[in-house]
């Protein structure tokens, strides 16, 4: 599994430079000049194509432009060749397991909408998002193909790559996904939330300078991970959630009376 | 801002930012701790609440896109398939420390409401996003088998 996606992968890289560097090529063949400085993900509006002269070498060129599109981690992350996509922008398996489904949208009950809405919030999205189901929307794999097929001159299929272009210009709506968005959380726990962290931060750090022949001793303070987290000054206080004690500093450190 | 939702049959006018989730907006403002908070990013599933019938993770959908849209949370399933869940839930004892179990039960109840007889394999599709600690996977495999069959009774 791990050698398909690093295939995958290369094969992504390989026709990303690639794509970077036919234009180039072709300048160095006499046809007219594009302009040569592009940042790297920025792509030319189709009325900068208008300099080439020659149908095919502009069908070319804008077959190769598209290309930067087609063959880019964040568009094929949901044109996938097999069943399930891929996430980030290095084509991780997406997490959780997410299949194709019957009509493109997932399995019943774990739906791309059920995590993916209809824009880009913390999570990327889109209306109707789905997994790319017809044969045409499945681009993975497939770049080395339209490379061959405009080597073989197939001209009529590289000039409507220009019909693509208005679309694609707009391809960062697609949000990357490799933060995998923000943890939030609920205002009124944001310190109680900071405390844990920093509670479970300072009983590392206390735990790893503690020398071996002490360690005894802080054991029988009774300090567990968990007892260090809880509020000492309202160890009556109840769980909102479950109305259940708040906790370990509730239970009596001593046994029970039967057992003294 | 002021938004009106549609939750569990009711409308709520609540205040909020745009961007709050809507799963703080369910605990925080309206009181329904059912729903719970996992991960934040929407890979644990706890967090399940149904929008429109249709299984979603409230950490990841800011208020503001909810519009008028019926929200339905654990508090409120109701119908054949969630009696049937909750029937099987505790016949099988389902749950252990039972943190993540409101999300497990709205998935479980989406499934059969989808596929009225699923096979382990719909099972482990539909379920897999919703992870629980414990490692209670084959008794909500097991209980979701037996609320089938008891729907097909």
């Amino acid at each position: 599994m791990r050698g398909r996606w690093s295939r995958t992968a290369a094969a992504t890289l390989a026709l990303g430079v690639a794509c970077a560097m036919l234009p180039v090529l072709e300048d160095t063949k006499g046809q007219q000049a594009l302009p040569s400085v592009v940042a790297a993900n920025a792509l030319r509006p189709v009325t900068a194509f208008a300099v080439i002269a020659d149908d095919r070498a502009r069908a070319i060129a804008l077959f190769q432009e598209a290309g930067k599109v087609i063959a880019h981690p964040r568009c094929m992350n949901c044109h996938p060749a097999g069943d399930s996509p891929t996430q980030t922008e290095r084509m991780q398996p997406h997490l959780p397991l997410v299949v194709r489904g019957a009509d493109g949208h997932g399995a019943p009950g774990m739906m791309c909408a059920t995590c993916h809405h209809a824009a880009n919030y913390d999570i990327p999205g889109c209306p109707d998002t789905r997994i790319g189901i017809s044969r045409r929307s499945r681009w993975d794999g497939r770049g080395a193909r339209c490379r061959r097929s405009v080597s073989r001159s197939r001209i009529a299929r590289a000039t409507a790559a220009a019909t693509w272009l208005p679309w694609f210009s707009i391809w960062p709506r697609i949000r990357s996904s490799a933060g995998r968005g923000r943890r939030r959380r609920p205002r009124a726990r944001a310190g109680y939330a900071g405390g844990v962290r920093r509670a479970g931060a300072g009983l590392g750090r206390r735990r790893r300078r503690l020398p071996a022949a002490v360690r005894p001793r802080w054991k029988n303070r009774g300090e567990t991970s968990m007892t260090a987290f809880w509020p000492r000054s309202s160890p009556d206080a109840s769980c909102p959630d479950t109305g259940r004690s708040s906790g370990p500093t509730n239970r009596s450190r001593s046994p029970p009376a039967a057992r003294r | 801002m002021a938004f009106q939702l549609k939750v569990n049959g009711q409308a709520h006018a609540v205040d909020a930012a745009d961007d709050t989730p809507l799963l703080w907006v369910l605990r925080e403002n309206l009181g329904l701790t059912g729903t719970k908070f996992g991960c934040g990013i929407a890979q644990c599933g706890a967090c399940t609440v149904f929008l429109d019938g249709k299984p979603l993770r409230s950490c990841s959908l800011p208020v503001a896109a909810v519009g008028g849209a019926e929200i339905t949370t654990i508090e409120g399933i109701s119908g054949r398939e969630s009696e049937a869940v909750q029937r099987a839930w505790v016949a099988r004892d389902v749950p252990q420390c039972g943190y993540c179990q409101s999300g497990q039960v709205m998935s479980a109840v989406a499934l059969l409401k989808a596929i009225r007889k699923p096979s382990d394999r719909d099972i482990d599709r539909a379920m897999n996003g919703n992870l629980c600690r414990c490692a209670t996977y084959v008794r909500i495999r097991a209980a979701i088998h037996d609320a089938a069959r008891a729907l097909e009774g």
